[in-house]
């Protein structure tokens, strides 16, 4: 199961395009969307009636969309059961969306002028009931010359909590802290990022919850929005996790 | 005797058999027997219609396995897959950059792509690591919009051996359909690279329209159509484009 999830910014507009269809079965029925947030300490989950679609795609514009709210879309669910039960934790409603290639929808950002970036994007479920640690570096979608880099720090975590974190700026080479940031689950984090931070040896890194970076560069009107890889795409022998679990003890070393 | 059966089951011919029949289908494959596999995908360069294109990289097996003593070779193609010229990088940094413009590739304005392999000095290599990193694109300026690679495509087992293919897998007709997951009718115009993974020929078709995809090829398409869903059917089971979308003298791109 995917969830999907928009932003909201003062410095663009967001439309989030989701998929109906899925590549390798028939629709079986409707298609609803659901939205998920927090609200005192329990996950409200409701059916959204009101919002655009056509018989391929569901759209989502910027009126709807929040740095808190996320959304999954499902064949009907039972409303009595979603409303009478207090959601303690985000759970596997259905497996619509588990499907491979993976089921992803279009988040696309935009400016007035005409500039936009999109990426396909998901939160599988399978990062939503984990802890962990992030490992990312700050140069390979950034501009240098741009007017403005922006990282997005995106976590949804199974548990209606809203709870601080850190991310860490960290120099590899010297091995030094350059900046840290508090940072919160179940939310959009924006960082700007000055130019000091987009150097080749400088890796963000969290040491307690997941969450996906996204970087957004502007330069005059222009807008580049794509995410880095996890480590563990660049290995695939049976050694991957190890390697990796390695290499982040040298960073969580560093913050320790 | 399970041996045999495993062996005849992954049988080339074998695997376009279930995967035509959708019996045991099977997209990728990577023998994790094997002790050392450097994976690339075949990452767009494009230099036409005043583009530039910036690849960004990290020395893989520095960073995740401390080696010392490594290197690339970048291997650029036309789209006719014909050979334009090697290059080898050593003294590799963490985070590595390369621009292709026209002067890069001796005046060549067009496109076609590139495989990277990474090694170490000594020919005992124990890995199986895949670069699937950063590509910028600009266009009549120094601003790039970046993707990440997508779809892993040929191989190197040491610095001295032949390049293989074949991660990914075909079908015997073109049974196989993936729609993309964004709706392309709100663009003024669409363009879809395409790659060849395979050994093979590649039969595709958007829409109504027929192409095809020679061995060692990659071809960009302008979409005639601006239906909201598309669909691509062909023989080849992961056969997702890099999409380009231009509007309002912006464009944006992603993978599909």
């Amino acid at each position: 199961m995917n969830y999907f999830f928009g932003i909201k910014s003062e410095l663009f507009n967001t439309k989030l395009t989701i998929p109906k269809f899925k590549n390798k079965k028939k629709l079986n029925g409707k298609i609803c969307l659901y939205q998920a947030i927090i609200e005192n300490k329990f996950w409200k989950i409701e059916k959204l009636l009101s919002y655009a679609e056509d018989e391929s795609f569901i759209y989502l514009d910027q009126k709807l969309l929040d740095n808190n709210k996320i959304f999954f879309i499902s064949d009907e669910i039972n409303k009595k059961d979603l409303n009478k039960i207090k959601h303690s934790e985000l759970k596997n409603f259905n497996n619509y969306t588990s499907t491979n290639p993976s089921y992803r929808s279009n988040i696309r950002i935009s400016n007035d002028i005409g500039g936009f970036s999109s990426y396909q994007s998901d939160y599988p479920f399978s990062m939503i009931s984990k802890e962990g640690s992030v490992l990312s570096s700050l140069c390979l979608l950034t501009n240098k010359n741009a007017d403005k880099n922006i990282l997005l720090l995106k976590n949804i975590y199974k548990k209606p909590m809203i709870e601080s974190f850190y991310v860490y700026f960290i120099n590899n080479k010297t091995r030094k802290i350059i900046h840290k940031k508090k940072i919160y689950t179940n939310q959009t984090n924006f960082i700007d990022l000055s130019e000091e931070y987009l150097d080749k040896e400088v890796y963000l890194f969290t040491n307690k919850y997941l969450c996906i970076p996204l970087y957004i560069s502007i330069k005059n009107n222009q807008i580049s929005f794509e995410h880095t890889h996890p480590p563990h795409e660049y290995i695939l022998s049976d050694d991957r996790y190890n390697k990796i679990s390695l290499l982040k003890k040298k960073f969580n070393e560093i913050i320790n | 005797m399970k041996l045999l059966i495993k062996k005849i089951l992954r049988n080339k011919k074998i695997i376009q058999f279930r995967n035509q029949f959708n019996f045991k289908s099977l997209s990728i494959l990577i023998n994790n027997k094997e002790k050392n596999m450097s994976i690339s995908d075949s990452f767009l360069w494009r230099t036409d219609n005043n583009f530039t294109t910036k690849f960004n990289f990290i020395d893989i097996l520095n960073f995740f396995y401390d080696m010392e003593k490594t290197f690339v070779e970048i291997i650029f193609y036309t789209k006719n897959g014909e050979k334009i010229k090697t290059l080898k990088i050593e003294n590799l940094e963490k985070f590595n950059q390369i621009t292709i413009d026209k002067n890069f590739l001796d005046g060549i304005e067009d496109y076609g792509y590139f495989n990277i392999f990474h090694h170490k000095s000594n020919d005992e290599q124990d890995f199986i690591i895949a670069n699937r990193c950063y590509l910028g694109f600009s266009k009549d300026n120094d601003f790039y919009s970046y993707v990440h690679g997508n779809l892993l495509s040929k191989y190197k087992k040491n610095p001295n051996s032949e390049i293989e293919t074949d991660i990914v897998q075909n079908s015997l007709f073109m049974n196989q359909e993936y729609s993309i997951q964004n709706n392309l009718s709100e663009f003024e115009n669409t363009e879809f690279f395409f790659a060849n993974p395979t050994s093979d020929k590649i039969k595709f078709k958007i829409d109504d329209d027929n192409y095809l995809l020679k061995k060692n090829s990659c071809k960009i398409i302008q979409l005639k159509q601006t239906n909201k869903k598309i669909i691509i059917k062909s023989n080849c089971m992961l056969l997702r484009p890099i999409i380009f979308n231009y509007k309002n003298n912006f464009f944006d791109v992603y993978h599909g």
